[in-house]
Formats: C-alpha cells, structure tokens, sequence
C-alpha cells in the first residue's frame, strides 16, 4: 500500500507529466471561467488530444483540468453573479451580494481557497476509501455489477431535478443508444441501420460532443451578444482576497464538514457537483448561528458551496476507478477516456495497478492547489477572457468540437452523428430533457448488458437473491420511489 | 396550444418514434440478442406515449406534474429564468427564435457539408469567415483575423502536433 502510494506520487513527476498536468490546469481554468462550459466540455475538447498519449501523461492532462473547472467557474459567480459552470451555481447565491457590498475580493478568497482546500480533503476522502473499497469491489461478480448499474442509472432519474419522465426517457435514450453494434454474447449486429459504421456500436465522443458543446452553442449562437454583461468591477478587489483566504481556515469545520459531504455526494452514482454545492449550502444554513443572513453575503455561504463541489471530484473517482460506474456525467465523459487510453477501471485497479489509482488522487489534489495558486494571482485576467463575445466563441468551438470528432473518429459518420446529437441536444435543454442522463445511460447501457446476461449464465435467475444483489435492488427501489415519498409528506405537511 | 408547446410534442413524438424503431428492429432479432433492448425500449414507449398524452389530457398532465423530482432547493439560476420567460414569450418572438435556431443549425449542417466536399483544411476557415462576417456582422478584419487564427490553431495542433490526418475533401 505505502508502496504504491510512493510509486503513484513519483509517476505523476515523470517528465513530460507534469508539463501537461500545467497545460491541463491552465485549460480547465480557462474553460472553467467561460460561463456556460463546465467540466464535461472541457473533458470533451480535451479527449481528442489524447489518443496518443501515454496512459499516465494522458491522465495528468486530464484530471489536471476536470480537477480545476469548478475553481475557475467560481471567479465569475463571485464577480459577475454568472456561474462558470452549474456546480457553481449555489456560490453566486452569497458570492454577488458580496461582491455588491464591495467585498469582492474576499469573496475571492473565499470560494479560491475553499475550492482548493475542499479539492485535497477530497482526495484525501479518495485515500482514505481506498482500502474498504477493495474488499467491497473484490466482492462484486456479474450480478452485483448489473445491479449496482440499475441503481446508477435509477439515482441520476430521481434526484436530478425537473420532470422525472423526461429524465427516464433521456435515461433509456442513452441505454438503447449503447445496445447498437455487436451484441456482446450472441455477436449479433443490432441496429446498424445498413451502415457498416454502427458495427461497433455509437462512439462515446460524437454523442457527447454533439449534446454537450455543439448544443451549448446552439444555445449561445441563438441567444447572441456577448457571453455575460460588462458588470462594473470593484476596483479594490484585491484587499480582501488575503481575508477571503483566513476566512477559510476560520470556519475549517464548515470547511471540513462540507468538503466530506462533497466528496461522499460525488461517490454516489449519478450525482454530481450541482447537487453537492447546494446540499453544503443548505447545511451551512441549518448548522450557522445566523441562518436569516445567508443570501445576503455572508462568506459561509460561499465557503460551503465552493468546497464541496471541489471534494467531489475525489469522491466520484471511486466509483469510476473501482466499480467502472460514474459518479457524476463529468466521470461517464471520464470513464470513456480511460477506455481510450487503455485504463479499464475495476477490481484490478485497486490491486495490480493500484498505483496507478493513487497517481489519479495525488493529481486532484496537486491540481487543485496549484489550480487555486494560478486563480489567485491572475484572477482579474481570467474575467478578461470570460468576456469574449459570443459571436466569436461559437464558430471557433464548433470547428473544434467537429475536428477533435473527427480526430478520434476518423469517420465523416462521427460527425453527422455530433451533428444530430447537437441538435437532440439544443431540444433536451430548450424542454429540460436531462442530457447527462443520456451519457450515463450510454456508458452503464454496455457494462448492464453484459453482466446482466453473464449472470443469467451463471445463476440463472437466482442471480437477484444474492445478498449484495438484494441491498442494491433494495437501494434502487427505494431511490425511485423517493419522489412519491417525498410528495406524499409535503401533501400530509399541507393538509 | 402555444406553438412553443408544439415543437415539444413534436420533439416526443421523434422519441417514441425512435424507441418505437429499435423496439420492432428487436423483435425481429435472436431471443438473447433482443432481451435487452425489449427491456429498454417498451418503458420508453410507454413514458413517451404517457408523457404526448399529458400534452392533451390535463388528469395525466396533473398526474405527471406530481411526479417532479425532488430538488434540495428551488434556486433558479440565470438561464433557467431565462427560460421560463420564453415560456411567457410572444408568438412573434417565438417565431424569430424558431428562425434563429433553423439559421444556426443550416450554418451547421452548411459546415458539414463543406468539410464533406472540401475538407477540413479548405472549410474550416471558409466556415469562420463566413459565419464571422455574414451571420455576426463582425467587421472584415476581426473576421479574416479570427479565421485565419483558427486554421492556423487547427493546423498546427492537429496535423503538425498531433500528426492527425484530417479528412481532405472529395477533390484531394
């Protein structure tokens, strides 16, 4: 364990790492400062440039970026009340009033070192979880793997928020997309439609650069201007950043309570940053003294928020290492990376290549402290380039989302396929179809088919009655039933 | 029924249509092969024709509108306010949108089909510009700079860089 633990810290300083791991942050801040595109963008733009890279310089890129996007969303949320990315969301709720009273810079310092710090406790949440987790991934054969799959598929329906058909249906969009191709046991080619192209079944990046960024700039393209309003800037911003940053360390319980809740969100499948961010903010309101000041400015309101949408990065590498299963849609993009630079996450990863598990911790939090340092001393130039008008920004992504397509794919069908799924896309967002939920969808569909019949094949349908199998059916019915709970005591509240 | 609402309808419609595709593909597939997406597919024709219904029969809207999906907080942030108040938009607004949105999506499929028949190399800043000067009206300069920016980004990461080939047209 100590061992792989020395060898982890030591691969990530292997020349040419640690040039692409800066490389990979100073993208993840850029894209992060750029309202609108979170971290699945960025993961999206980023995937085409590593298909020839080494495995571990290729993970340094990209954990060193996705680690970083939530940080850099959080400067326009604080200044310019325009979250960079949805997980920053619950931050602009004290961060702007801050701002307005001309505390700008605190609230700087606030969600900059809170986002840091809540990025290592993460990790460390990851570390620490890693010697259960083996046992617990040891003992999962086929039926536990099918079963845990329901369940994620199940969370992200529920918990996601708006209309929980439209989730289910973008849910089995995402499933019946992923059963297209090969059937893994009978070899069978279903839904090819004629085309030679749908053997292998739909490419992960086409769907998810459609859905994600070309849509997004439909979005943007229809919406015009400029990406955010000019906002008049505190001139004294700076004064307070050093506040801001004791802030921090003068509530490191809050920051400690809500980094854990952060990273202990991020392990459940299907949850994700959003939801972290607001659950820390609502505890930070319960558990203060003062809850009638929150949304007024207040820096706990901002410290809450910022940490636990950085912790969760850490928490959601470990259903995604160990269980093959993303935590959040920003691992599904993840998870499909791995496979393209040949990591299969799974049992193996938490015993033969265990060290391999620990680089990834070292880098989240290595990424998010040297993440924080650069946010801190360029600050005010990063909100620069969050003004670049929209006019100029959407033909340059779409060039680059279709390129890096095509790059992967080396197929013209790739980029018809980014093409549809843009404007599927543009749709499921105007009528809040959950988009997320396609890709998960997409990514569990596979690993769901083929353990669900290779427990069929070695059980039959006893498979169901095992006990892990049981607790997780169990799990997933009282996760789908939690919205008709939910109602039945808000009606009994009412009445 | 606001025409906003019939474009959603219509966009279910293609969803039941799809899962109803995959679902007769399935049956007439091997019984191991089709299992699954038997499984998938039928709920998905069952929730879409659910949810088309809803649109037309308010018991079902009512019905369904009970099953929202719980939420920690009801926080709307910037863009889903932006949202609702398209909801609130005139037939005369609505229209100008539907054009700006059938105009981007052509400018797209425009894109695709220059990369189909001059390549990467030869569209892509054909494209930039193009869209730079005619559909944003940005002034020749900023259009020639940020086209020719691009290219050069393109090119330099991909085929010097990243010794990517990048599909060349049908006349190269």
């Amino acid at each position: 364990m100590i061992e792989s633990l020395v060898v982890g810290f030591l691969n990530i300083w292997i020349w040419p790492a640690p040039l692409y791991m800066f490389v990979g942050i100073l993208i993840g801040l850029f894209i992060g400062i750029i309202p609108s595109l979170g971290g699945n963008f960025c993961l999206c733009i980023l995937i085409p440039f590593i298909f020839k890279m080494d495995p571990k310089i290729a993970l340094s890129f990209l954990l060193g970026a996705h680690a970083v996007v939530a940080t850099g969303g959080s400067i326009t949320a604080v200044l310019l009340n325009t979250p960079g990315s949805e997980m920053n969301a619950a931050t602009l709720l004290d961060g702007f009033p801050l701002t307005q009273k001309g505390q700008g810079g605190r609230a700087l310092g606030n969600a900059l070192t809170a986002s840091g710090v809540g990025g290592v406790l993460g990790a460390l949440f990851l570390a620490l979880s890693l010697p259960i987790m083996r046992k617990i991934v040891l003992a999962f054969g086929p039926p536990e793997f099918f079963m845990m799959t329901v369940f994620g598929i199940s969370f992200i329906a529920v918990v996601g928020k708006g209309s929980l058909f439209k989730s289910l249906i973008a849910g089995l969009l995402g499933l019946l997309i992923s059963l297209i191709g090969y059937d893994p046991i009978t070899g069978v080619v279903r839904f090819n439609f004629g085309t030679m192209y749908l053997y292998e079944g739909v490419n992960l990046l086409p769907v998810m650069m459609g859905l994600f960024a070309i849509a997004e700039m439909i979005d943007l393209g229809i919406k015009g201007g400029s990406i955010q309003q000019e906002t008049a800037l505190d001139k004294d911003e700076k004064v307070g950043v050093l506040e801001g940053i004791k802030d921090v360390f003068r509530h490191w319980w809050l920051t400690l309570r809500c980094s854990f809740l952060g990273a202990f969100i991020g392990m459940v499948p299907g949850l994700g940053g959003t939801i972290a961010a607001f659950v820390a903010y609502g505890h930070a309101v319960q558990t203060s003294k003062h809850p009638e000041k929150f949304g007024t400015g207040i820096v706990e309101g901002v410290i809450a928020p910022e940490a636990a949408n950085n912790a969760k990065e850490g928490g959601s590498l470990i259903p995604t290492v160990g269980f093959g299963i993303p935590g959040s849609s920003g691992m599904a993009i993840l998870l499909g990376a791995f496979m393209i630079i040949g990591i299969i996450p799974g049992p193996q990863m938490l015993t033969t290549k265990l060290s391999l598990t620990w680089s990834m911790v070292w880098l989240v939090a290595i990424a998010n402290v040297i993440g924080v340092f650069i946010c801190l001393l360029l600050a005010n130039k990063f909100v620069k380039i969050a003004q670049v008008r929209a006019s100029l920004l959407v033909p340059i992504v779409i060039v680059l989302s279709l390129v890096g397509t095509y790059a992967v794919d080396m197929s013209f069908y790739g980029l018809v396929i980014a093409g549809i799924f843009g404007i599927i896309g543009y749709q499921m967002k105007k009528y809040k179809f959950s988009r997320a939920t396609v890709i998960i969808g997409l990514v569990l569909g596979d690993i769901a088919e083929r353990n669900l019949h290779l427990s069929l094949m070695l059980y039959k349908g006893l498979f169901i009655i095992r006990p892990i199998t049981l607790i997780l059916l169990a799990m997933t019915v009282i996760t789908i039933m939690l919205p008709f709970l939910g109602k039945n005591k808000i009606s009994k509240e009412i009445t | 029924m606001k025409t906003n609402k019939k474009i959603e309808i219509y966009f279910v419609l293609f969803l039941l249509l799809i899962f109803l595709t995959f679902v007769i593909l399935a049956i007439g597939y091997n019984p191991i092969a089709r299992v699954v997406p038997l499984i998938v597919g039928i709920p998905g024709v069952i929730l879409c024709a659910i949810l088309l219904s809803s649109y037309y029969i308010p018991a079902v809207d009512k019905r369904i509108n009970t099953l929202k999906q719980k939420t920690f907080f009801e926080v709307e942030v910037g863009d889903e306010k932006k949202q609702q108040k398209n909801f609130k938009r005139s037939e005369e607004e609505f229209k100008k949108t539907s054009l700006k949105e059938l105009n981007i999506v052509a400018w797209i499929i425009g894109f695709l089909i220059g990369i189909y028949i001059l390549g990467f190399i030869v569209a892509i800043p054909l494209f930039t510009f193009l869209f730079l000067k005619f559909r944003e009206k940005e002034s020749l300069r900023m259009s020639i700079l940020v086209s020719a920016g691009s290219w050069a980004a393109i090119y330099i990461m991909f085929s010097l860089l990243l010794k990517a080939q990048l599909y060349s047209g049908l006349f190269y």
